[in-house]
C-alpha cells in the first residue's frame, strides 16, 4: 500500500509538471533555494561544530531538541492556520476503495517526504549532524534521530490537519475553535507584550537545560536528544530516546489513521443538521426602495453568509490575528541590535495592524474563485459589474471594519500609546480599503484555482500555480504603492495630527475603492463569458 | 393536476403570422484545444415549441446551450433570440432567457428561498413579485416544506428543481434547460411537465436536453438530434421519428451501438 500511494504521488507529481511550464519554472526555483538554504545551514553548522561545539556540548544538545521540538509544532501548527497541506492526495479520495486509515496513513505520510516542504525538512534535520564532526561517534545517531524527527513532523501535520478539518466543519466544533483560538491569541499577546514591556527578557538569566531535558523526553524533542547523549558517551540514553521516538512515530501513525477512518466515513463536505432560516437576502434588500442597489445588497447579504458559515472564509481569519502579533514580536528582537531607535521599534509594532488590514482587503482576491461556477448565476442574470465588485466588498466591511478598529486600539493600549490609535486606525482603514479597490480590479482579471466549495479549507490548491503568485504579490505590491502617503502620513507626522490623517485615510481609502469598483466592474463586464471559462475550468476536481 | 398551482401569465402573446422564430443558430463554432466540440451548427426552433434536445454524451449539447445562454463565447457563428441578435445585445437579451445549466454549481449556502429571492434581486425584479412568484414555484415543485434549509442539503432532484424555480422566475421568453429531468422523481416530473406545457401554450419556448427518448416524447413535440457538434437531422417528433420509436430512430442516426464485448465474467461472483 505504501509502495502504490508513493507511487501514485510522483505520478500526480510529474503530471503537474508537464501540464504546466509556469508550474515547473516556480518548482524549480523554489528547489533551488531550498538547496541554496541547506548548503549554508550545513556550512554553518560544519564550522559550528569544529569551533564552538566542543566547548559547549551539553548546551548544543539542549538546543537542539529545543530547535527540533519547535521545528515540530511548527509543522503541527503552521499547515492547518497559514499554508494549507498539499491535498494531491486528498485523504476523502480514497473514501470509494476499500481502504481503512490503519492501510492508508503509512503511505500518505511516506507522500510526505515526495513533496518539497518534506524534502527541505529532511534536508535541514540532517544537516544538524554537521554538528557533532568532533565526536563523530555521535554523527549516526544524531542522522537517525534527525531521519525521526522529521518523520514525526510529517505526521503530526497531517494529523492535526485532518483532525483540525472535521472540527471545522461542524458548526459548533468552528464556534469553538474560534473561542479557543482567540483566547489562545490573547493570552500570547499578553504574555508577550507584557515580558517584551517589562524588559523581563533583558533582566532574566536564562538557562535552557531544564526545559531541554522534560521535551527530550516528549514527542517533540526525543529523536533530536539522541546526537547530544552519544556525543556525552550516554548510550544508554540515545537507546532510550530513539525508542521512544520510534515509539511515538508509531503511535502518531496509528493516530492518524484513526483519525482519516472518521474522515473518510464522513468527509468535511458533507455538512447537516443545519437549522432553517429566515430569507436574509430579503431583508438585507428591503433597506432600499432602488432597483439598482438591489443587486449589490443582496450580493453583500450572501457574502455574509458565506463568511459566517463557509470554513474556506473562516480559514484567512487567524492569518490577520497573527499578523499584528508577529510584528509585535518581530519589533521586540529588532530593539535588541545595536543602533535602532526606540520610536522605529515602536512603529514596526504598529504596522502589524496595517498589514493586517491590507491582508483583510486582499482576501477578496480569491472571492469570485470562491463563487466558482455559481457565479453563472450573476452571469446569466445580467449583473452590474460594479455591483457584484460592490457587494463584495460590503458583505466584507460590515464586519472588518469594526474588527480592526478593535484591533488598532487593542495594539495601541497594548504597547502604552494610545493616542497612536486615531492615525493607526486611518492608516490601517486605507491599507484595507485600498486593498479591497485593488482586489477588485485584479480578481476581475486573474481567476486561479482555489479551494472549491464543499473541500477541505485546509488543502492548500494553486500553491504551485504562478498566476496565484503573481496575483498575490502584484495585489500587495499596488496595495502599498497607493496607501504609501497615508502610511507616511501616519508614521512620520506628530500625534496631534491623528485625526487628520485618520480622516485623510478613509478618504483616500473610499476613493480607491470606488475607483477599483468601477474598473473592476468594466473588466467583469467586458469578460464574463471568460470568467466563467476559467472558472469551469478551475472547478473540475481534475484540475486541482 | 394536484398541487401544482398556476404560474402568473406573464409569458408574451401568442405568435401572431411573421413574427421571428425563438431561436435561429447559424454556424455555431467552438473549440477546446483540439476537440470541436461544436461544428458549424444550425438550429430553428419556433416560437411556442418544446425542443427536446438529443445526443449521445460529448455531442456537443451542453457547449452549445452554454453559447445560447450567453455563457461560452462561440468562436463563429451566430444566435438570435426572439429575431435580435444574443452577442451583440447581451445585456438585454439576458432578460429574456432562463437558463438551468448541468453540473454547475449553486451558492448552496443560501437557502431555497434565498436563492430565489437573491436570482429575483440579481435581476432587479421588483420585490413583491418576487415574494409572489418564489412562494408559488416552490409549492408547485413540490419544495415549500424545505424553503428554509440550505440547498446544499439538498438531494440531486431538490437541487434540480430550485433551480429550475429561478431559472422560471423572471418569466423569460426562452427557458434553456440542460437535462432538467435528471434525477428527478416520477411526481415532480408530472409537475414540472404541467408547468412547461402552459408556458408553451402561451408562447413561450423551450428548449432541454436528455437522455431519456421517453421523456423527450412525452414532454416535446420537436426533437434535435446532435452528433459530432452538429444537428443530423430536426424538425417535429413524427418527422423525426420517421415511423419508429424516438429510441430506435435516435440509435439508428447516431450509428447504433457497438456489439457488446464478451462480457461473461461480469455476474456475482461466489467468492
Amino acid at each position: 500500500m505504501v509502495a502504490t500511494v508513493l507511487d501514485l504521488r510522483l505520478r500526480l507529481f510529474r503530471a503537474s509538471l508537464r501540464r504546466n511550464a509556469a508550474v515547473l519554472v516556480a518548482w524549480l526555483l523554489a528547489a533551488a533555494s531550498v538547496l541554496a538554504m541547506v548548503l549554508i545551514a550545513g556550512a554553518s553548522f560544519t564550522a559550528l561544530g569544529l569551533r564552538l561545539v566542543p566547548q559547549h556540548q551539553a548546551d548544543t544538545g539542549t538546543w537542539v531538541v529545543i530547535a527540533g521540538s519547535v521545528l515540530c509544532v511548527a509543522w503541527a501548527v503552521l499547515p492547518p492556520l497559514l499554508f494549507g497541506l498539499d491535498q494531491t492526495l486528498d485523504p476523502a479520495r480514497f473514501a470509494p476503495f476499500p481502504l481503512r486509515g490503519a492501510d492508508l496513513a503509512p503511505g500518505l505520510v511516506a507522500a510526505s517526504f515526495v513533496g518539497l516542504p518534506g524534502i527541505a525538512t529532511l534536508l535541514a534535520a540532517s544537516t544538524t549532524v554537521m554538528l557533532w564532526v568532533s565526536t563523530p561517534r555521535a554523527m549516526l545517531p544524531a542522522f537517525v534521530g534527525a531521519v525521526l524527527g522529521t518523520s514525526t513532523c510529517m505526521v503530526v501535520g497531517r494529523l492535526t490537519t485532518t483532525v483540525l478539518a472535521g472540527v471545522l466543519s461542524s458548526r459548533r466544533g468552528r464556534d469553538a475553535s474560534v473561542v479557543l483560538g482567540a483566547a489562545l491569541f490573547g493570552g500570547a499577546y499578553l504574555v508577550l507584550v507584557s515580558l517584551t514591556q517589562g524588559r523581563v527578557l533583558q533582566d532574566l538569566t536564562f538557562d535552557p537545560t531544564p526545559v531541554g531535558v522534560v521535551l527530550s523526553w516528549t514527542p517533540l524533542g526525543a529523536p533530536w536528544a539522541a546526537g547530544g547523549a552519544a556525543a556525552a558517551g550516554d548510550w544508554l540514553g540515545v537507546a532510550a530516546h530513539l525508542g521512544l521516538a520510534v515509539l511515538y512515530v508509531l503511535l502518531l501513525v496509528w493516530a492518524y489513521g484513526r483519525a482519516l477512518d472518521r474522515a473518510l466515513t464522513a468527509p468535511p463536505a458533507a455538512q447537516r443538521g443545519t437549522r432553517s432560516r429566515r430569507d436574509a437576502v430579503a431583508q438585507a434588500v428591503a433597506r432600499t426602495s432602488r432597483a439598482a442597489w438591489f443587486p449589490v445588497l443582496a450580493v453583500a447579504a450572501r457574502a455574509r453568509r458565506y463568511w459566517a458559515k463557509d470554513p474556506r472564509y473562516l480559514a484567512g481569519v487567524p492569518v490577520l490575528v497573527l499578523l499584528p502579533l508577529v510584528m509585535v514580536v518581530m519589533s521586540r528582537s529588532m530593539g535588541v541590535l545595536p543602533g535602532v531607535s526606540d520610536s522605529l521599534v515602536h512603529h514596526v509594532a504598529l504596522m502589524g495592524c496595517e498589514a493586517a488590514g491590507l491582508a483583510a482587503g486582499l482576501i477578496l482576491l480569491s472571492d469570485i474563485g470562491f463563487d466558482s461556477t455559481a457565479w453563472w448565476l450573476h452571469l446569466t442574470a445580467g449583473v452590474p459589474g460594479w455591483a457584484d465588485r460592490l457587494g463584495r466588498a460590503l458583505g466584507q466591511i460590515g464586519w472588518a471594519v469594526p474588527g480592526l478598529v478593535v484591533l488598532c486600539v487593542v495594539v495601541t493600549v497594548a504597547l502604552g500609546s494610545p493616542a497612536d490609535a486615531p492615525a493607526l486606525i486611518g492608516s490601517t482603514l486605507c491599507a484595507y480599503l485600498v486593498g479591497l479597490g485593488v482586489a477588485s480590479v485584479l480578481s476581475a482579471v486573474a481567476i486561479y484555482p482555489v479551494v472549491l466549495p464543499g473541500a477541505n479549507p485546509l488543502s492548500s490548491r494553486g500553491g504551485l500555480s504562478g498566476l496565484a503568485v503573481v496575483t498575490q504579490l502584484g495585489g500587495v505590491a499596488a496595495t502599498l504603492l497607493l496607501w504609501a502617503p497615508v502610511g507616511a502620513a501616519a508614521h512620520l507626522t506628530p500625534t496631534s495630527w491623528g485625526w487628520l490623517v485618520a480622516g485623510v485615510g478613509v478618504i483616500w481609502g473610499v476613493v480607491v475603492l470606488a475607483a477599483g469598483v468601477v474598473l473592476g466592474g468594466r473588466a467583469v463586464d467586458a469578460r464574463g463569458p471568460a470568467i466563467m471559462a476559467l472558472l469551469v475550468k478551475n472547478g473540475s476536481r481534475a484540475s486541482a | 393536476m394536484a398541487g401544482v398551482t398556476a404560474i402568473p401569465d406573464t409569458s408574451p402573446p401568442s405568435p401572431a403570422p411573421g413574427t421571428p422564430p425563438a431561436l435561429v443558430i447559424r454556424g455555431l463554432s467552438k473549440t477546446f484545444g483540439q476537440v470541436r466540440a461544436v461544428r458549424g451548427l444550425d438550429l430553428d426552433v419556433p416560437r411556442g415549441s418544446m425542443l427536446g434536445f438529443v445526443g449521445p454524451n460529448g455531442a456537443g449539447k451542453t457547449t452549445t446551450l452554454s453559447m445560447v445562454t450567453g455563457m461560452l463565447r462561440p468562436d463563429a457563428g451566430q444566435v438570435w433570440v426572439g429575431g435580435v441578435d444574443l452577442w451583440s445585445n447581451l445585456t438585454v437579451m439576458r432578460t429574456k432567457i432562463g437558463v438551468l445549466p448541468d453540473e454547475l454549481r449553486l451558492f448552496d449556502r443560501l437557502t431555497g428561498q434565498e436563492l430565489l429571492t437573491y436570482t429575483g434581486m440579481l435581476r432587479r425584479m421588483d420585490r413583491a413579485v418576487v415574494a409572489q412568484r418564489s412562494a408559488q414555484l416552490l409549492d408547485a415543485l413540490g419544495l415549500s416544506g424545505d424553503a428554509r434549509k440550505p440547498v446544499a442539503d439538498y438531494s440531486a432532484g431538490m437541487t434540480k428543481k430550485i433551480a429550475l424555480a429561478a431559472a422560471a422566475l423572471h418569466a423569460p421568453d426562452l427557458l434553456v434547460l440542460d437535462e432538467p429531468f435528471e434525477a428527478i422523481d416520477p411526481v415532480s416530473a408530472r409537475a414540472i411537465q404541467e408547468i412547461l406545457a402552459r408556458y408553451a401554450a402561451d408562447g413561450g419556448t423551450v428548449i432541454l436536453s436528455s437522455h431519456v427518448m421517453d421523456t423527450v416524447e412525452r414532454v416535446c413535440d420537436r426533437v434535435a438530434v446532435i452528433h459530432h457538434g452538429q444537428v443530423l437531422v430536426s424538425g417535429t417528433l413524427d418527422e423525426v421519428a420517421a415511423g419508429q420509436d424516438l429510441e430506435s430512430r435516435f440509435i439508428e442516426l447516431v450509428g447504433g451501438a457497438a456489439t457488446p464485448a464478451e462480457l461473461s465474467w461480469l455476474r456475482p461472483s461466489s467468492t
